[in-house]
């Protein structure tokens, strides 16, 4: 009898290893969707004569920022947690030591980094991490569009993707994180470690960069540049919001494995309680209500959309514990104020092509420090955390808003900065007004142009 | 290069069973690391020549 119990335990175990497997596998795909939507929308509001230019720019953001995560990203996430001095933290699941043993593709760890029988955990977890990584590259991308160099822009995702983003994650988005550790900092839709940190490492570049050719007057007043399809942009934007969902699932860690917080109860990535009907009813809840509240604004199909991302950021940091409405009320604001926040930004002589400085930085700092005001006093880790673990506070969600700020802004000014004084970061102004795409693209857009045939019928 | 174990059976332990698991993964690494450097510096001067054309 015993030998039969422990035989269907044993079975059961592997239903449940399986599971746990092919669960975050197919996270990746869903969340392959965030970049073709972030394709389609950067695409969608370029202009004609340079839109291959941004297709090819999101795609090597992509393809670098995961190769280069193989490489080193995913060492960085395991080695930085307790900060830059690299010692293990509380859980034993974190230093240099640790990250050495599991997170480089070489030596004695590369039997982690590849295929391995007794590794079912592993890959689907760098996966996903790895596309996290390529989601920050591309919200960058877009603010960037019809003036960046190509190979100046793949050093940059590199350095997003690869370090600035993963060092934030480590400190905010991991069990011994300091943040959460000493500050009870809480984000489990990476409302910050993501969204907060591309976008101002978005809004550091920027400044180097300077706006396209023709944005501003000498008087300083802006021209609006519109994009050569906006349908390309709207639905690029529907179809980033679903791939949210492959990025929120993601977040998740699933019960009964060795990983596992707990035996029988899904976690966060702090090992505190939730589960996926808490993310029903609060992913689509903010969509709707950050489109509404953009439509309530602006009437403007571009920023409704926008305004379904800036509801999900806003609200990020809490999905796990947020109640429906209130989710609703936090997304509808957020949904408003996009627009303006956008303007003030422009008014600084700021070119962000397609609003992503406001809607995922500012927004995922707006999301943060609401957590910190509605949310306070909630445990910011599991059972398993030590007594004098910190609580979420609004000074810790402030303090934390500000170094993601810091994580991203940095980085993206002082490499930027390098890169503009080796000639690597602006396209020519000549090349600018000719377009992109004539001078170094071997392929047209729209070879026939975009009128149909008059029919005979 | 070659099969890395003894048997198929030896894979179910947890070990790499990939081709290069047996020493050869840091090489695999490396080369491919200086592929991608590569590839960069060849764009990156492919894209200025581009450039300077329109200066």
């Amino acid at each position: 009898m015993e030998e039969q119990i422990a035989a269907v335990i044993a079975q059961a175990q592997v239903t449940n290893t399986f599971f746990a497997e092919a669960y975050y596998f197919l996270t990746i795909p869903l969340m392959l969707l965030i970049h073709v939507g972030f394709l389609s929308y950067e695409m969608g509001a370029t202009r004609v004569k340079n839109v291959l230019s941004s297709g090819i720019k999101n795609l090597l953001a992509f393809a670098f920022t995961i190769v280069t995560f193989y490489f080193f990203g995913w060492w960085f996430y395991w080695a930085l947690p307790t900060g830059f001095t690299g010692s293990e933290g509380y859980m034993a699941i974190s230093g240099i030591a640790y990250a050495n043993a599991i997170a480089l593709p070489w030596g004695d760890s590369a039997q982690y980094m590849g295929p391995n029988m007794g590794d079912h955990a592993s890959g689907v977890f760098w996966g996903a991490f790895a596309l996290f990584a390529a989601t920050t590259a591309s919200i960058a991308s877009g603010a960037l569009i019809e003036r960046i160099q190509t190979a100046g822009f793949v050093i940059l995702a590199i350095v997003l993707g690869s370090f600035a983003w993963i060092i934030a994650a480590a400190w905010g988005w991991h069990a011994d994180g300091w943040l959460v550790t000493q500050w009870g900092f809480h984000d489990f839709g990476a409302a910050g470690c993501v969204h907060a940190v591309a976008g101002f490492f978005a809004l550091g570049v920027l400044i180097n960069l300077g706006p396209r050719v023709g944005k501003f007057n000498a008087d300083g007043s802006a021209n609006h540049i519109a994009g050569h399809n906006m349908m390309a942009t709207v639905i690029g934007l529907l179809l980033i919001i679903v791939g949210f969902f492959g990025f929120l699932m993601a977040c998740i860690i699933l019960p009964g494995e060795a990983w596992s917080w707990y035996g029988g109860e899904g976690t966060t990535i702090y090992g505190t309680p939730m589960t996926l009907s808490a993310l029903a009813f609060n992913i689509v809840l903010a969509a709707s209500g950050g489109i509404i509240g953009a439509w309530a604004k602006t009437r403007d199909p571009f920023w409704m959309m926008s305004g379904a991302l800036a509801g999900i950021i806003a609200v990020a940091s809490g999905l796990d514990i947020y109640f429906g409405s209130t989710v609703i009320i936090i997304a509808t604001v957020a949904g408003a104020i996009i627009k303006p926040c956008a303007d003030w930004l422009e008014g600084f002589g700021i070119d962000d092509a397609v609003g992503a400085v406001t809607i995922h930085g500012t927004i995922g700092i707006f999301g943060m420090v609401m957590l910190g005001i509605l949310a306070s006093g909630y445990p910011a880790l599991g059972a398993f955390a030590p007594e004098d673990a910190a609580t979420i506070s609004f000074t810790g969600q402030l303090v934390s808003a500000v170094v993601m700020f810091l994580a991203g802004f940095v980085p993206g000014y002082l490499v930027s900065l390098l890169l503009k004084s080796v000639g690597m970061l602006r396209v020519p102004d000549a090349v600018q007004v000719k377009g992109l795409d004539p001078v170094k693209v071997p392929a047209q857009a729209f070879p026939e142009g975009m009128s149909s045939s008059e029919s005979e019928a | 290069m070659g099969f890395p174990l003894e048997s198929w059976d030896a894979a179910f332990a947890d070990i790499g069973m990939f081709v290069g698991a047996d020493g050869g993964a840091g090489w695999y690494t490396a080369i491919a690391v200086i592929m991608m450097i590569g590839i960069i510096i060849a764009g990156n001067n492919s894209e200025q020549e581009k450039y300077n054309k329109h200066q």
